[in-house]
């Protein structure tokens, strides 16, 4: 039976032990990956694409929701969150199925979500599995922000903004121009702008957002995934076909197979 | 009662003693005169204005010979019963005596009528039923001010107690509030947890020595938490031996990323602080330079005395905090507490400071008196 190619997160080395312990004992799980936090989260989820990731919340750095919003929607795994506390998280987590387990860990409850994600791995044939992550995470910096702005569209702006991007943030509304824009990718009816080194999310679609940006510099390199060519510093060719793209903020993204020519002409 | 709810006139008929005596004297006097006049004037026919101005000049007579009483009254008030009788007894009669000669001669030279003196003992009897009526009456009213007085008095100082009550209620209530939320505090679900899944960690991987020291630092901090009530003290080593209770449990989840550092010296140790006061400012200092950073960071605590003040420092390694903020705004709610509860200690007395040090970090001081 194939194993389930698993990556354990949590800052705390006590914390990570017990996860590896109580996944040692589960016959269909392989962990392929120890983390000690966020960064290291990201780099070796883009690295070993693994199917399944332990993700604890609280991390320094990069807390579990920013290793969310920071990784490629084509490259997403399915993710099980680790908590402590945190009632609201939990009641986002709920609503958008979005699975978790609660400190101390229950190896019972592990062995449940174990389960679960074979089950998804082979009936959910999209594997879109950041679009609820990312509704949940939303939600819940939602209720965090508590302010209630009303929604913004940038279609009654002044010439000048159109070339901008207003997202909203806890409750604050930024402005990002285009050009800042590093890649974006788009997790069901959510769209995930990274910029300067942060990652903002909007409701969107990756049509729409297309339409707007500069063809010339933006480009398409998986089903979900867009970047700025500008801010590519190297390629990686990958077996299979494939090739991860090296971006000036250091974070990788794979291109597909089927968009493959559409990178090639840039470097030609 | 306010005195504005009146007006000035009905104001001071109220309040003032000497206007309440003038006007029942005159009210009394006068009444008296159209009683008599009623009563003597119509009954015996006694036609002519000399018959009826006697009985206005004898109520003059009565209002200007019964006045000295009150300052003799006055004068014995406090005296024993004898003297206050005895003189009211000898007001009494000499009042009448006065204003029977008196009367007669007016009322003689007033109507032309002769031979009046031959029955003086009649007019001396009414006189003196006159004045013993005017002395009853007036102690009626002397006492019955008194009472009221008393009353007034009773109530204000029942309303004064009511007011004090109240405040003393409110105070309990803002202690009890810190109290609860300084439990909320201590034993913050997150840090729970997350200790709870540490020593099940420890007794997955068999270090049970380890798992088993781990519970005895959460039992002792837990119980340190409840047994004390905020609103005492406890002197520094007690503190600081929570606080390190705290601190080890922190270290084992933790690992390598939290040092630890603490100078105490002896002389500082036997000084009462208010319990738990440090907690909040060594967990604020968890949270942000432990938690919040992958690499780690020291937590240090230091104690000095100097000049009858004793001085705390807790010193992380984070990254400080803003300065275009507040204490609020840059630390939570965690430090508004413990400043709330020092004021109710020490009123202005001490000192809660932040201060960037300039090596990076923060370091909260907290100065209190030392005796």
């Amino acid at each position: 039976m194939q194993k389930l190619r698993t990556i354990i997160v949590d800052d705390e080395p006590l914390a990570l032990r017990l996860l590896r312990a109580v996944l040692n004992e589960i016959a269909n799980v392989e962990i392929i990956a120890e983390c000690n936090n966020g960064k290291q989260a990201v780099e070796a989820t883009t690295k070993l694409q693994p199917e399944l990731i332990f993700l604890d919340i609280q991390m320094p750095g990069m807390n579990g929701f920013d290793v969310i919003k920071s990784l490629q929607t084509d490259i997403m795994p399915m993710v099980v969150f680790v908590t402590a506390y945190d009632q609201f998280a939990v009641d986002a987590f709920d609503l958008h199925a979005v699975d978790y387990v609660l400190k101390p860990l229950d190896s019972e409850r592990i062995a449940r979500s174990i389960e679960r994600a074979v089950d998804r791995l082979k009936n959910d044939v999209d594997h879109s599995f950041k679009s609820p992550l990312i509704g949940a995470i939303e939600e819940i910096s939602e209720r965090a922000s508590q302010d209630k702005f009303s929604n913004v569209t940038d279609n009654n702006l002044p010439d000048g903004m159109k070339r901008k991007l207003l997202v909203r943030d806890s409750g604050v509304v930024k402005v990002i121009p285009f050009d800042d824009i590093d890649w974006v990718d788009a997790a069901g009816d959510y769209m995930c702008v990274h910029a300067v080194g942060e990652t903002h999310v909007i409701r969107s679609t990756l049509r729409d957002l297309l339409s707007k940006l500069d063809s010339n510099l933006f480009v398409r390199i998986h089903r979900s995934t867009i970047v700025n060519m500008e801010r590519v510093v190297s390629v990686t060719p990958l077996q299979m076909g494939g090739s991860l793209l090296h971006l000036t903020q250091g974070e990788s993204l794979k291109v597909s197979r089927n968009y493959r020519d559409a990178i090639k002409k840039f470097f030609k | 009662m306010a005195d504005s709810v009146y007006h000035p006139i009905l104001n001071a008929l109220y309040r003032n003693t000497n206007v309440q005596f003038w006007v029942l004297q005159l009210v009394g006097w006068f009444g008296l005169s159209l009683v008599s006049f009623l009563s003597l004037n119509l009954w015996y026919n006694q036609q002519g204005g000399g018959y009826i101005g006697h009985t206005l000049v004898q109520s003059a007579l009565g209002v200007l010979i019964s006045w000295p009483l009150r300052s003799l009254f006055h004068y014995f008030w406090n005296d024993k019963l004898i003297f206050r009788v005895s003189s009211a007894l000898a007001g009494i009669i000499g009042c009448s005596l006065i204003w029977s000669i008196l009367r007669i001669s007016t009322f003689m030279s007033m109507t032309g009528e002769k031979d009046v003196w031959a029955d003086f003992g009649g007019w001396l009897f009414g006189s003196f039923l006159v004045f013993l009526c005017w002395v009853a009456f007036y102690h009626l009213v002397k006492y019955y001010q008194l009472l009221q007085n008393k009353h007034e008095t009773i109530l204000r100082m029942a309303s004064d107690a009511q007011i004090e009550q109240l405040k003393r209620l409110q105070a309990e209530t803002v202690a009890r509030e810190a109290q609860l939320k300084m439990l909320r505090y201590q034993i913050n679900p997150h840090f729970l947890f997350n200790t709870l899944n540490a020593i099940s960690a420890l007794v997955r991987v068999q270090e049970s020595s380890k798992a088993h020291e781990m519970i005895l630092q959460l039992s002792n901090f837990l119980r340190y938490s409840l047994d004390n009530d905020p609103i005492h003290k406890v002197s520094l080593r007690q503190e600081i031996e929570a606080v390190t209770q705290y601190l080890n449990i922190e270290r084992t989840r933790f690992g390598r990323r939290l040092q630890l550092e603490f100078d105490i010296p002896f002389d500082c140790q036997s000084i009462d602080v208010p319990s738990l006061i440090l907690q909040p400012l060594v967990e604020n200092a968890i949270k942000y330079a432990i938690a919040s950073e992958e690499a780690g960071g020291t937590i240090a605590i230091v104690a000095s005395l100097k000049q009858d003040y004793l001085t705390v420092d807790v010193i992380d390694s984070g990254p400080g905090i803003d300065k275009n903020y507040g204490i609020v705004e840059s630390t939570g709610i965690g430090l508004r507490n413990t400043d709330e509860r020092l004021r109710q200690f020490y009123n202005d007395d001490y000192e809660l400071r932040l201060d960037n040090k300039l090596e990076g970090g923060l370091r909260v001081r907290l100065r209190i008196p030392s005796n």
